[in-house]
């Protein structure tokens, strides 16, 4: 027999047993449809939080104090962190290859009033080159950035002009912080996304920030050390630098840094690690429908190779090889794979556009696709190979006697 | 008739052992991944459950700010931007609610700097009023030393971790530890809490008016962090709770549903955790349940091929005096001993799976704790039995309408 002749003859057992194949199929497809719309969910997530890190640009290095954060957190009260300075900041400068190292001083928790509503929240102090060229997902709406002369001046982000108060700012509005008038001299264009916190930021001079914090900031301390590197310089390399430098000037060993160097591919590996185990929990889960399924394709088989004993038997009496009847068989489970697998992909295309119109993003990427068809495939083949093989060792008197 | 039924179904499901196995292992597999699956969700309802047992029941925590993130309002480390004050004034309003035991005003002072001997970290200092500690911080007590008296001034309190683990010297009682420049001597040492909501173990607590000293240029005048009302013991906390909401809704000038503050409470931080792990629940349990429909279908399959292949039988039943009845009740019987066989066997495996999961979790550090109420396990095989039955009925309808003359017939 060649092998379109069998697979015509598996087809043709398939569509004999109309109602068990379709019960034995749907098995299958529910199984795939359930894989592919989560699978869909997940790539779409993953696909969005890839492209906002993007945003915040491959060039640029932040260094933030940590250390026993971690520890604190589990163990309740106070975040509990360690303290970078100015003196920090001179010995990254040490590291070659540098475009612009530039302090960051947050104050947390200032009051500050627009036409009589207080709010409270942070206020950074940065140097002007920052904003003007080094965040690269910080756009101007209108105005100016700040300049390092500046005082008694704020540049605002979207959220603050025109969310955060029951009246819009504009160009020139009066902002009090902490007391003190503030003229607002920029607006920042709208980042959105998982960056929408910083829609929310107030940026003033390093200076007028340094006085905020006078009585709670250290005097010589930096909240956050933002670090540009020069065109064409290896960023693995820079952040080895940095780390080296400050472990020397902080006198602290490997693994035991109270500091972190945080750079978009440090951000991208910590998330896909998450979002990869996430995905992969999430997959396990819902291949158990489709292995269920597959029992039913087993099931199915069995019987099938019981119903045809006979049917074997004559096969095997007019010539038909072993190989021919284990292949006819295993035909025979493989379609009800592909079969339940295309459908199921539609279905959980489908699910995956109604998942979508809740605002989950939901992509069924190529890989899914035909990958849940070819999962479908082998299992439906895996759970054939028993039945097949009994059928092909049946003993052809026997069979024929049946 | 019944117990006959019965013992005909068990024949039946015998003398096709192959057949029954394979169906009755996809009910299985369901079974056993639902409750494994949502043990994993009880479990840690549990831990929840326990940990909030540190909570004082009698005590409710107002802060400013709208109510957002899963556990409080995220505006209390200051990084993100909230809305809301608390004042002096509230703190003696909500004093006089009756019920109210005690309230007890407190200033954060959220960027601290701490210093001992040679050690600093920055960390975030509470300002405390001077008024009996145990009762405003339930589940908190002093390991070491004495609480905060009236008058104190620059002396501190400091959690467990704060004494032991944070400089490479330990602090003890009367050590001084420099914070934003003072000088402050620690005047007791709190016991250990471990991991808790409500765990006090790096708090470091200064009296109310060294706080409000340190944040004049940040905070207003009269302006508080937070507020903690102890009520009296045997007080229906949800009625205290509206009461409060409505005097401060009144005096900030909020409607309802606009509040600037948070009440957290036991009751506060059950609902939002348990919010989450009930999507948690929920999410597992309906990807697991699906795979318990693939089950059925498997179930109905089975049940048509059994009618299929004893029409002949079914119509000697019929024709010696079986009623259509009796028939529908055969099958359906026979599929629900399918779905109840796999409940039972999917049970127990799931047990012993989510035992594995807690075993392998705690060799990997991880404290996950798995539970299997008697609801669960019970509802596992009804659901079980249900879903064969369901899954049944088709081709029950079928086998008891079957004509008998036909049915003779058939070969």
């Amino acid at each position: 027999m060649n092998l379109v002749g069998i697979f015509g003859y598996a087809l043709n057992g398939l569509i004999h047993r109309k109602l068990r194949s379709m019960l034995t199929i749907m098995g299958i497809i529910i199984g795939v449809a359930v894989i592919v719309a989560i699978l869909a969910v997940a790539d779409g997530v993953t696909i969005m939080v890839s492209s906002e890190l993007e945003s915040m640009g491959s060039d640029v290095i932040y260094v933030f104090p940590s250390g026993m954060m971690a520890s604190s957190m589990s163990h309740g009260g106070a975040p509990v962190s360690s303290i970078l300075t100015y003196n920090d900041l001179n010995a990254i400068k040490k590291v070659p290859g540098l475009e612009l190292v530039s302090p960051i001083i947050m104050v947390p928790g200032v009051n500050f009033e627009y036409r009589g509503e207080i709010l409270s929240g942070p206020i950074s102090g940065v140097e002007a080159e920052i904003l003007s060229d080094a965040f690269p997902q910080l756009e101007l709406e209108s105005g100016r950035f700040i300049d390092d002369n500046d005082h008694g001046k704020a540049v605002i982000g979207y959220g603050v002009a025109n969310n955060l108060f029951d009246q819009k700012l504009s160009i020139g509005s009066q902002l009090t912080i902490a007391g003190k008038n503030y003229r607002v001299v920029g607006i920042m264009e709208e980042i959105g996304g998982l960056g929408s916190a910083d829609d929310n930021n107030i940026y003033v001079s390093l200076n007028d920030a340094k006085d905020l914090g006078k009585k709670i900031l250290d005097d010589k301390e930096v909240s956050i050390i933002f670090v540009k590197m020069g065109d064409g310089e290896d960023l693995d390399r820079i952040v080895d630098d940095i780390n080296f430098e400050l472990r020397a000037h902080r006198k602290v060993k490997e693994d035991e840094e109270d500091f972190t160097v945080m750079s978009y591919e440090f951000v991208k590996e910590q998330v896909d690690a998450v979002l990869g185990a996430v995905t992969l929990a999430i997959f396990f889960v819902s291949a158990i429908s489709l292995v269920v399924g597959a029992v039913g394709v087993s099931n199915t088989m069995f019987m099938s190779v019981l119903e045809r004993t006979k049917e074997i038997g004559v096969l095997k009496s007019i010539g038909a090889k072993k190989n021919d009847i284990l292949m006819v068989f295993l035909i025979e489970s493989a379609m009800i794979g592909f079969i339940g697998g295309v459908i199921g992909l539609v279905l959980g295309y489908i699910g995956s556009l109604v998942v979508g119109l809740y605002g989950l993003p939901a992509i069924v990427t190529p890989l899914v696709a035909v990958g849940s068809i070819l999962f479908a495939m082998f299992v439906s083949l895996v759970s054939g190979i028993i039945p097949a093989n009994d059928a092909a060792n049946k003993d052809i008197i026997e069979s024929l006697r049946s | 008739m019944h117990l006959d039924l019965f013992k005909y179904s068990i024949n039946n499901l015998i003398s096709r052992k192959l057949r029954s196995w394979l169906t009755i292992l996809g009910v299985i597999i369901g079974v056993a991944a639902i409750v494994s699956l949502i043990s994993i969700g009880q479990g840690l309802r549990l831990s929840v459950d326990d940990q909030l047992s540190n909570f004082g029941t009698n005590t409710i925590i107002v802060v400013p700010g709208e109510s957002s993130g899963p556990i409080g309002p995220s505006a209390s480390s200051g990084l993100l931007v909230s809305k809301g004050k608390l004042w002096v004034n509230d703190a003696e309003r909500l004093g006089s609610i009756s019920g109210v035991k005690l309230v007890s005003k407190g200033i954060s002072v959220n960027t601290a700097t701490i210093t001992f001997k040679r050690g600093t970290f920055r960390s975030s200092v509470r300002g405390a009023d001077p008024l009996s500690f145990e009762d405003a911080f339930p589940g908190v007590s002093i390991a070491k030393g004495r609480e905060f008296e009236n008058n104190d001034q620059h002396v501190a309190l400091i959690g467990h971790n704060v004494a032991y683990d944070y400089f490479d010297e330990v602090v003890n009682i009367n050590s001084k530890l420099i914070i934003n420049g003072q000088t402050f001597k620690v005047i007791g040492i709190l016991d250990k809490m471990g991991s808790s909501p409500m765990s006090q173990d790096s708090t470091i607590m200064i009296p109310i008016d060294d706080a409000k000293e340190m944040t004049d240029d940040i905070l207003l005048d009269n302006e508080l962090s937070t507020i903690i009302i102890v009520l009296d013991d045997d007080q229906d906390i949800g009625e205290i709770e509206e009461l409060i909401s409505f005097e401060l809704r009144s005096a900030h000038k909020v409607a309802e549903g606009e509040e600037d503050f948070t009440l957290i409470s036991a009751n506060f931080i059950n609902a939002q955790a348990g919010s989450i792990v009930g999507y948690i629940e929920l999410f597992l349990g309906s990807v697991a349940g699906i795979s318990l429909v693939v089950g059925g279908v498997g179930i109905a399959n089975t049940m048509y091929m059994s009618v299929m292949e004893r029409t002949k039988e079914i119509g000697i039943l019929k024709a010696i005096g079986a009623k259509e009845n009796s028939i529908l009740e055969l099958f359906l019987i026979e599929s629900s001993i399918i779905g109840g066989i796999g409940g039972l066997i999917g049970l127990i495996i799931g047990m012993i799976l989510s035992l594995i999961l807690t075993l392998i979790s705690s060799a990997v550090g991880m404290q996950l704790a798995t539970y299997v109420s008697i609801e669960l396990a019970i509802g596992a095989v009804l659901f079980s039995m249900i879903v064969g039955l369901l899954s049944g009925y088709l081709p029950a309808k079928k086998a008891a309408l079957l004509n008998t003359v036909d049915a003779l017939r058939y070969e």
